[in-house]
Order: C-alpha cells, then sequence, then structure tokens
C-alpha cells in the first residue's frame, strides 16, 4: 500500500467517523440511550488519531520527496530549503484543509475530554455540531480536493513552494490563523448545545469563557506574526495594509474580543445573553466567510496561496451555516432573555456595551470595505479598489473611540457610578490626557489626530497604572513591599488584571502604528558601493553586493554599515533580494535596525548594477513596541486563565 | 498631605515625565516625507493582486513610478497625476474610490449607519432603563 492510499484510506474513515458521531449522538439523545451517546463521542475522539496519522503520510510524503502525489509536486521540490517540507502540507489549498480538520479534531477531542459536568445535557448536541463541521472538511477533501491524488507518471522533481512562503513566518503565522479560525466552532458549539437545551445561564459559562480566550488568543498571536511577516518582506505593504485576506481573519478576532468582553457581564449580571448568543454565531459565519474568500473568493488579495475554484462550496456552507444560525436564534431566543437591564450609562455594563458596539463597529466598517467593489460592480457597473486609505481613515476614529473606551471603563462601578467615584478615578487620568495633549499638539508638527492617539493611549495606561498602585497600596498597608504587594494584587484577581495586561498589550500595538503611521521617514536613493547617506540619526553605507546561485533561486545580498551621528559603528546588516526563475518571482527581504525608539528600515529594491543598487530607507518610530505586544498579550491571557485552586466540597 | 495621595502624586510625576521623555523622542524626527511615497501608494499595479505600486516589483510598477516621477518634475499637482493614470487604466487602478457619484456610498454608508446605530442603542438603553427602575 502506498502512502498515499494510506492517508486517502485514513480520509475516508474519518468521513465515517464523523458520519456515525454525527448521527448516534442526535439519535441518542433522542432514545436517551447511554450507551449510544458514549459510543459517538469516542468516535469523535477518533477521528483525531485518522486524521493524525493521514496527516503523518503528508508530511512523510512531503520530506521524502514523493512527487507521486500531486500536492506534493506542486508545492515542494528537490531544490527547496529542507527545512520547509515540514510545513510545505499547508502551504495550498488541499493540504491546508487537512490541516484544519486536524485542528478541529483535536480541538474537539480536548473539548470534550474537558467538558464541566454542567454540560452533560447539552454534550450530544456539541459532539455532532463538532462532527458535522469536520464531516464538511473532511467530505470536501475526499470528493472535491483530495491532498493524496496522485500521478499515473512519476514526476522527478516538484514545482516547489510558493517562494512568498519560504520565510521563517510560514512556521507560525499560517497555522495560528488557520488554527484561530477554524476553532471558532468549539465555543460555537459550546453556545448552540446550551441555547438548544435552554440553559444559557451560568453554568458552564466559564468554560465557553477558557475556550474562547484560548482561540481568540491564538488568532491575535497569529494575526500579529502575519503582521511581522509581512513587515520583514516587501511586498505586503508592510504590518498591515488591509488586504482581503488580511481583514477576513480580522473581522472574527473582533467579534470574538467583544464576546469576551460581553461574556463577562452575562457571568456577572445575567444579561445580554442574546446578544452573546449573536456576537458568537457572527463570528462563525464571518470565519466561513473568510474560507470562502480566501479559497475562491471574489475579491484580490495578495495571499492567494489557497485559492482555488472550491469557491461556491465554501460559500454554499457560509450561507448554510448563516441559515442554521438565523433558525437556532429565532427558535429559541426566547429561552434566552435576560435578567437584567443595564441601568445606567455610568455604569461598567454600558462601558462594555459601547466596548461591543465599536468593535461590532470596526467590523462593519471592514466588510462594508471589503465588499464595496462587488457592490459598485453591481449597482454603479464600476470596478473600483477599496484601499487602505479607505479604512485608514474611517476606523480609526473608531478605533479611538475603542480605546477611550478602554480606558474609562475600568474606573466605572457595575450598575451605577457614584458622582464623588467617579470624580476621583477619572480626575488623573483625564488630567494626563490633556496634558499630554496639550504637550503634544505644542511640540509636534504633525496631524492633530496622531497627538490625540497618543494622549487617548496615555489615559489608558495611567488608568491601568494608578488602579494597579492603588491595589497595590492597600495590600502594603499590612506591610508587605511594593513589588510583592503588586504580584498579590494581580494573583488575587487574575481575570481582571490578566485582562488589563492585555489592554497594556494593545496599546503597545497601538503605539507601533501611531509611530509607523504618523512619524515615519522614508527616502529613496540609489547608492554605490562605498557611498553613504544620511537619514535621520543614522549614517548608511553600502559596503558590499554579493550574488549567490542556488538550484531554485538567484539571491543577491547587499550588506550595509549603520553608524550613528557622530560616526561610530552601530551594526553591520543584510538585506536580500531573492530571485525564482520557477515562479518568476522576487522576494525582497529588509535589513532592519530595531531599538525601543525606531526601526531603520533598509529595503534594497533595485539592484542595478554589480555596483549600484536602489534602496528605500525609512525610520520607523516605535514598530519594537508592537512586536513586543506579542509576549505581554500572550503572558497577559495566561495570567487571566490560570485556574484557581478548586474548593470543592 | 495624606500619604496615599502623595503615592498617587508621585506616580503622576512619574508618568509625566515618561510621557516628555517619550514625546521628545518621536518629535525629534523632522519629517522629510516625499511626494513621490504618498502617490505611488494610491495607484495599483496593474498586473498584480492587491498591490500598490509602491509594493510591486514588476517591470510595470517600476515604470509607472518612473511616470509620477517625471510628472511631478513637470510640476503636475498630485490630482492631475492621479486623473492621467485614471483616464489610462481606470477607476479601479486608483486605491481609494473617488468622492464623488455613487462610490461616495463607501465613505458615507457607514459613518451614517454607526451613527445611527449608535442613537438607537442610547434610545433602547434610555427605554429599558426607565423600567429597571421601577
Amino acid at each position: 500500500m502506498t502512502i498515499s492510499n494510506l492517508g486517502f484510506t485514513l480520509l475516508i474513515l474519518t468521513m465515517n467517523l464523523c458520519l456515525y458521531s454525527l448521527i448516534g449522538s442526535l439519535i441518542g439523545v433522542r432514545i436517551s440511550s447511554k450507551t449510544l451517546l458514549k459510543s459517538a463521542k469516542n468516535a469523535n475522539y477518533c477521528t483525531f488519531i485518522t486524521l493524525a496519522f493521514s496527516v503523518s503520510c503528508l508530511v512523510y510524503a512531503f520530506v521524502a520527496g514523493d512527487f507521486s502525489i500531486k500536492y506534493v509536486f506542486n508545492h515542494s521540490s528537490l531544490s527547496m530549503d529542507p527545512i520547509y517540507t515540514w510545513v510545505a502540507l499547508y502551504a495550498g489549498n488541499e493540504g491546508s484543509l487537512l490541516y484544519i480538520a486536524l485542528i478541529i479534531s483535536i480541538s474537539s477531542f480536548i473539548t470534550l475530554f474537558f467538558m464541566p459536568s454542567e454540560l452533560n445535557e447539552a454534550e450530544p448536541y456539541i459532539i455532532s455540531i463538532l462532527s458535522g463541521f469536520l464531516l464538511f472538511f473532511v467530505t470536501v477533501m475526499i470528493f472535491l480536493a483530495n491532498p493524496f491524488d496522485t500521478f499515473q507518471n512519476i514526476p522527478k522533481d516538484g514545482r516547489g513552494i510558493n517562494p512568498l512562503l519560504a520565510h521563517p513566518g510560514m512556521f507560525s503565522h499560517p497555522p495560528l490563523l488557520m488554527a484561530g479560525l477554524a476553532t471558532i466552532i468549539i465555543p460555537f458549539s459550546l453556545v448552540v448545545g446550551m441555547v438548544f437545551t435552554g440553559k444559557f445561564r451560568n453554568d458552564g459559562l466559564d468554560y465557553i469563557r477558557t475556550t474562547s480566550l484560548i482561540i481568540w488568543s491564538i488568532l491575535g498571536i497569529g494575526l500579529l506574526l502575519g503582521s511581522w511577516w509581512a513587515y520583514t518582506i516587501l511586498g505586503w505593504g508592510g504590518y498591515w495594509v488591509w488586504d482581503p485576506i488580511e481583514n477576513v481573519g480580522l473581522m472574527p478576532w473582533l467579534i470574538m474580543t467583544a464576546f469576551i468582553h460581553s461574556i463577562i457581564v452575562q457571568r456577572r449580571r445575567g444579561m445580554f445573553r442574546v446578544w452573546n448568543v449573536i456576537l458568537i454565531f457572527l463570528a462563525f459565519v464571518l470565519a466561513q466567510f473568510g474560507m470562502f474568500i480566501n479559497r475562491g473568493g471574489p475579491v484580490v488579495s495578495v495571499h492567494s496561496f489557497a485559492a482555488s475554484t472550491l469557491g461556491y462550496i465554501f460559500l454554499g456552507f457560509m450561507l448554510f451555516s448563516a441559515i442554521f444560525c438565523l433558525l437556532v436564534f429565532i427558535l429559541y431566543s426566547h429561552k434566552i432573555k435576560s435578567d437584567n437591564n443595564v441601568q445606567s450609562f455610568l455604569s461598567r455594563e454600558s462601558a462594555f456595551l459601547i466596548n461591543n458596539f465599536f468593535l461590532v463597529a470596526i467590523t462593519f466598517v471592514t466588510l462594508w470595505g471589503l465588499i464595496f467593489p462587488l457592490i459598485s460592480e453591481l449597482f454603479a457597473g464600476e470596478t473600483v479598489t477599496v484601499g487602505a486609505p479607505y479604512y485608514n481613515s474611517v476606523n480609526g476614529p473608531v478605533i479611538l473611540a475603542l480605546l477611550f473606551v478602554m480606558g474609562i471603563g475600568p474606573n466605572l462601578s457595575w450598575r451605577n457610578t457614584s458622582k464623588e467615584n467617579l470624580i476621583s478615578n477619572l480626575v488623573a487620568p483625564l488630567a494626563l490626557l490633556s496634558i499630554s495633549f496639550i504637550l503634544l499638539i505644542s511640540f509636534s508638527s504633525k496631524p492633530i489626530i496622531s497627538s490625540l492617539s497618543i494622549s487617548v493611549i496615555v489615559l489608558v495606561i495611567s488608568t491601568i497604572i494608578i488602579e494597579w498602585s492603588k491595589g497595590s497600596y492597600r495590600i502594603t498597608k499590612a506591610g508587605t513591599p511594593w513589588f510583592i504587594s503588586f504580584i498579590k494584587l494581580i494573583a488575587n484577581n487574575r481575570k481582571k488584571y490578566g485582562g488589563y495586561i492585555v489592554h497594556i498589550s494593545i496599546l503597545l500595538v497601538a503605539m507601533g502604528v501611531i509611530g509607523i503611521n504618523f512619524y515615519q521617514i522614508k527616502v529613496d536613493k540609489v547608492l554605490s558601493v562605498g557611498e553613504e547617506v544620511k537619514v535621520g540619526r543614522y549614517i548608511v553605507e553600502l559596503i558590499e553586493i554579493d550574488e549567490n546561485e542556488y538550484n531554485d533561486r538567484r539571491e543577491k545580498i547587499a550588506t550595509f554599515l549603520v553608524k550613528n551621528n557622530k560616526n561610530e559603528e552601530i551594526k553591520i546588516m543584510n538585506g536580500n533580494n531573492t530571485f525564482y526563475p520557477s515562479f518568476n518571482m522576487a522576494s525582497i527581504r529588509a535589513a532592519i535596525h530595531s531599538n525601543p525608539i525606531e526601526d531603520l528600515y533598509i529595503i534594497p529594491s533595485d539592484f542595478l548594477s554589480n555596483t549600484d543598487m536602489k534602496l528605500i530607507i525609512s525610520i520607523n518610530p516605535l514598530v519594537w513596541w508592537m512586536w513586543l505586544g506579542g509576549p505581554i498579550f500572550i503572558i497577559g491571557t495566561l495570567i487571566s486563565l490560570w485556574p484557581y485552586r478548586t474548593k470543592k466540597g | 498631605m495624606s500619604k496615599k495621595k502623595l503615592d498617587i502624586l508621585k506616580i503622576f510625576i512619574l508618568l509625566n515625565s515618561f510621557l516628555i521623555i517619550f514625546v521628545s523622542c518621536i518629535s525629534n524626527n523632522i519629517d522629510n516625507n516625499n511626494r513621490e511615497y504618498g502617490l505611488y501608494s494610491q495607484i495599483m499595479c496593474p498586473v498584480c493582486d492587491g498591490q500598490t505600486i509602491a509594493e510591486s516589483q514588476a517591470s510595470i510598477s517600476n515604470d509607472m513610478k518612473k511616470m509620477v516621477n517625471t510628472q511631478i518634475l513637470e510640476g503636475k499637482t498630485d490630482k492631475e497625476i492621479l486623473n492621467y493614470f485614471k483616464e489610462r487604466y481606470g477607476q479601479e487602478i486608483i486605491s481609494n474610490p473617488s468622492y464623488s457619484g455613487f462610490n461616495i456610498t463607501v465613505w458615507i454608508a457607514p459613518i451614517l449607519i454607526i451613527l445611527g446605530s449608535l442613537l438607537l442603542l442610547i434610545y433602547y438603553l434610555r427605554k429599558n432603563m426607565n423600567k429597571a427602575e421601577l
């Protein structure tokens, strides 16, 4: 039996397991047969095993260079860097579907394994939704996009991986992003299961929160890593250009962000139940929308790796999901009415609501820009492009408003905030906001919006620091030193303070965005070897141009010597321009010198001769902080998720 | 002044000094952003998927960049240069829909919808708040 046969057989086995698990759990709940339910659950567990083996088959085929498999032929070659054969699995449509299927089965396994007993009643529905979702992907692979499809005549060598994917980011960004989008099914299935049993109450809500937070952070880190990847390469236009595929990854994340906030309100006050159901439905449908756009949607994007002719299948599945959600909502929403109403505008509840509102607004603006070319074509018969300037100018102010709420919200109390509290909490942060705004306006010649954004960041940071110091101060009264009290404060209320740490990471990202959007310097220069150019605080000298030939690519490397104002050497760095003849594609990697104040960013855009080249040099302030945001985001999420020792009995 | 207030004051001063350092760091940068880039990033590359000519390395993009540079030297305004490309390649060559005709809806619709729904939300909250007080 060849490896391709084995892999495909395992897929067919998976499909049967999914079918059995789907039908078994539905019948099991109808005839209330515990054995059948148990067996359906076990069938779902087994998909993890069959898919793990199936994926191993494909990875093995890649690493071993088995070009009898079409997918391996199309996405690898003997001459490519062998390290990428390990991840070429998800470099194209078929293989990434297989990867997604594996992720769904792993996450289903973990979810079902740790399921708390409060959710027992809902479990059969959850299993059937998870199995049904997996069934869709496996069926698509078996009938329409078989990753194990083979050739009659075995070619000697493959076409190689798409040059744009040969980057260290390939190991982290695509798998995390795909995993994050695919696993939105987990909180979705939990919520639907609970809604079906008419018990979308506090039982099990913690479990939904935990799974959502994990998925949300995976998706968030995936997005940030994508930003970093795009930043290091010319051709993506920088860390974020509102490319359609970037947008379809961002939108579910935004809605999930709203969800993990508003679920706190449901937990705390029994409110927003219906709203939370809407949010998770929206996140799920948007994730399916992303699948559709990514795999054969009607809009052009720089991400064309997974493009296929299967667009209509994913469109169909998205419509099916949307109708399913709508039906569930119509039939069951009366069972999930909230216990309370918002009592005052000056309450934590209303701050959460406004936060949700802005997040949904950003999502809407993004979606509107994404589909507008289609609308314009349909109604005005004109093809238009909606590029970054639209998103920046419409989303920018909404994001700023969202950050502002992030600064005000934590100062408000649940239910209602008394005037005295309001004043004592807000005076210092608002004073800081005004001071920084005045300072910035007078010192900087930049647009007012940039000064305003920085001032809002100051507001949010000061709110958090004041809250931290107040809390730690209470603990120091018992004689504990400041530092220990601070740790204690965070350890005692991990959910809340972990959340604040995540807020700080978002602010760091915002700082990078502000730095690059408003304070960037960019120059275009032709340099010969030995010449130097002064940019900002730096002097850049081109010291060498090298050329390397490989089997699959020609690499031109420019070496720069970077000096500071006083002519002291800081660093020697490389930028390269790699041309892949078989793809007729060049990949240009920037030379980056990064420090907390600014990045010196050099793109070797064109090699004119052996001694001359064209450079684009920019100074990108504060970008370093954006990447620091990543680890802090993870730390904050982990603190927030860290379980308390359970006190049972 | 109580100790608590004093501590808060210290933090306040600390934050402020951070702020001043921060502001002085970034306001140091002199703006010599050039006009070319502004224009490059408003013109799409006709043969690429979703790239502007600023990012694209396709030969046609490089030619178009040269054309932009020549026209700048000729003393044309940004608008004239963009129009030049629009006439040759159609509206879709410009990375932004124009502010006229049907295309204006791309800008106006989201703003109207966001403001409208914000008003609705406030109205809805008010209505329910009165109920809660009963």
